[in-house]
């Protein structure tokens, strides 16, 4: 559906040589498919999400949705989305903003208030309605966003850092909504720092630093879960046991961590059962998401 | 983008233009009332003060005050309306949607231009049925969708080149009022001459301004420059948005 084909985009300056922002981009995103952009800050994240909006065009290379360009399938199908930042007038009221984006959106007029009213229900702010949006939180605002991004049915959906303010409650709600999106015949994008909620949601993560992608991961596939990996174990007695029975594992009160693949944890373990360790919980020190992460973005 | 979408949706742009509408308004309520309030109240006492001499008075206010009202109110009518889109980032949340920026701005731009017509029409309809003064109604709705339409259409553009709409509105209305000044007076360089022709006519502005004002004349040329100069940028206004990245 999204094909992006060495795609590049600097911002040019008058006073400067200008900043690459995104750098030889190219990667696929089919119908069926949530696909996670994880990065640090000024990674290029924004810049590529505004291209697929069709609000910044590139420099160079193609990008092209349905085989189109991004703006031209925008300006016919438009797409679910939610920013980063809620930027709306923060003297409108709830239920008129999404009064005013349905219009926008194309819903039409005997449907309107019905669609505004379902998606108040899936975001929870039934009791905010009539609330101007400076009276709301920062997480209430957000779902009000995802109230937007969710108002028409859209074969594209993109995510901007989507539980951004949201509570914890809301964050796992969020997760339920993600799972009811997901459609055959759709593609959904979410750029996050979160990498436990793309490891969650998503199928692929497309790791992205300095306006190029380092790495894409597959996290819904079992590949690199019997690789060699950081475990943490936690026991309620001998824990000495345990660090004795993988090699380079260390202690600290009764949480051990050691390296192995999942034959040598398993069989780790059991040596360390049978010399009289209390084994509570067993998980990976870090996700293989994070472990990607952390390899291929540089600190600066 | 739909009729439907656009006839839906311009109640909601409506909405946020009728503040803006209303400046023209109140500036001529003040620019123009506190001289004929003094007047009148300086000669509440004087036998001799012919009270029929309010209509002559307020003519001549008004003649002398609309031009400006019509102009500063267009000024703070149009600018910041579309650059603000951009400035907030509202055009992510608008062009999301199938929405294409120009119909978008054209509905936006024709629904102003009903909108701050229809806010000043009250005034020369007081003035001239509740105060007696001989002012020309119709020559006023025409000066003020001229004025609208010349400085609309280069504000359009100016949004659409640069974020800081209103200073380079200011800036090149200024500087081309100060160059065709120049020019008439003949004394400016004869190679500028071709270019100062080519530039907005906001000289031919101001005269059809006055004569509609005044209800002297229908400068018929002149209009039809000043509305085609008007519509010309306009087009090249939306032209360029269409072409240019909605963020900056």
């Amino acid at each position: 559906m999204i094909v992006l084909d060495n795609v590049s985009k600097t911002y040019r300056s008058w006073r400067g040589p200008g900043v690459r922002a995104v750098s030889n981009v190219t990667l696929e995103l089919k119908r069926g498919e949530v696909l996670g952009i994880a990065g640090p800050n000024g990674a290029g994240k924004s810049t590529l999400i505004a291209m697929l909006l069709g609000m910044l065009t590139p420099d160079e290379g193609e990008l092209t949705i349905d085989g189109m360009p991004p703006r031209r399938y925008v300006e016919r199908n438009g797409v679910a989305y939610l920013p980063e930042l809620m930027t709306w007038p923060l003297t409108w009221r709830s239920d008129e903003a999404l009064k005013r984006m349905a219009v926008l959106a194309g819903i039409p007029a005997e449907r309107r208030d019905a669609e505004i009213e379902r998606v108040i229900e899936a975001v929870g702010i039934g009791e905010h309605r009539r609330k101007k949006l400076k009276a709301l939180s920062k997480g209430n605002l957000q779902r009000v966003g995802l109230a937007h991004a969710l108002l028409a049915d859209r074969a594209m959906v993109i995510f901007d850092e989507p539980t951004h303010g949201l509570d914890p409650v809301w964050t796992a709600r969020f997760r339920d909504i993600v799972a009811g999106i997901r459609r055959a015949d759709r593609a959904v994008l979410i750029a996050s720092h979160n990498l436990d909620e793309l490891e969650r949601l998503c199928d692929r993560v497309a790791i992205v630093d300095r306006g190029a992608i380092q790495r894409v991961v597959e996290v819904r596939t079992d590949a690199g879960i019997t690789a060699a990996r950081r475990w943490r174990i936690r026991v309620t007695q001998a824990p000495d046991a345990v660090a004795a029975a993988f090699e380079g594992a260390t202690f600290n009160g009764m949480d051990v961590e050691c390296t192995a693949d999942v034959a040598g944890l398993n069989a780790g373990l059991a040596t360390a059962i049978n010399a009289g360790a209390l084994v509570v919980a067993v998980a990976p020190a870090e996700s293989s998401l994070e472990e990607a992460f952390r390899s291929a973005v540089t600190l600066r | 983008m739909t009729l439907a979408t656009l006839r839906a949706y311009a109640p909601w742009q409506l909405r946020e233009l009728v503040p803006r509408a209303f400046v023209s308004v109140a500036m001529f309520i003040v620019f123009a009332g506190i001289p004929v309030f003094a007047t009148m109240h300086a000669q509440r006492n004087n036998p001799d003060f012919d009270p029929n001499a309010l209509g002559k008075i307020l003519k001549m206010v008004y003649v002398g005050v609309t031009p400006l009202c019509l102009t500063l109110g267009a000024f703070l009518f149009m600018t910041r309306s579309i650059a603000e889109d951009r400035e907030r980032n509202y055009v992510r949340f608008i062009f999301s949607h199938p929405v294409s920026p120009v119909p978008f701005y054209l509905n936006r731009f024709v629904a102003g231009l009903a909108l701050f017509t229809l806010c000043f029409l009250p005034v020369p309809l007081v003035v001239r049925y509740y105060f007696g003064a001989d002012v020309p109604v119709l020559g006023t709705v025409v000066a003020k969708l001229a004025t609208l339409v010349l400085i609309g259409g280069l504000t359009t553009l100016c949004a659409a080149l640069t974020a800081k709409d209103g200073l380079a509105l200011i800036l090149v209305y200024m500087g081309t009022q100060l160059l065709q000044q120049l020019s008439a007076q003949g004394i400016l360089y004869e190679w500028l001459q071709p270019i100062v022709r080519g530039l907005p006519p906001v000289e031919s502005l101001k005269l059809v301004v006055k004569s509609l004002i005044e209800g002297t004349d229908w400068p018929v040329t002149d209009l039809v420059h000043v509305f085609g100069y008007g519509i010309g940028l306009l087009v090249a206004g939306l032209l360029v948005i269409r072409r240019a990245p909605l963020v900056r």
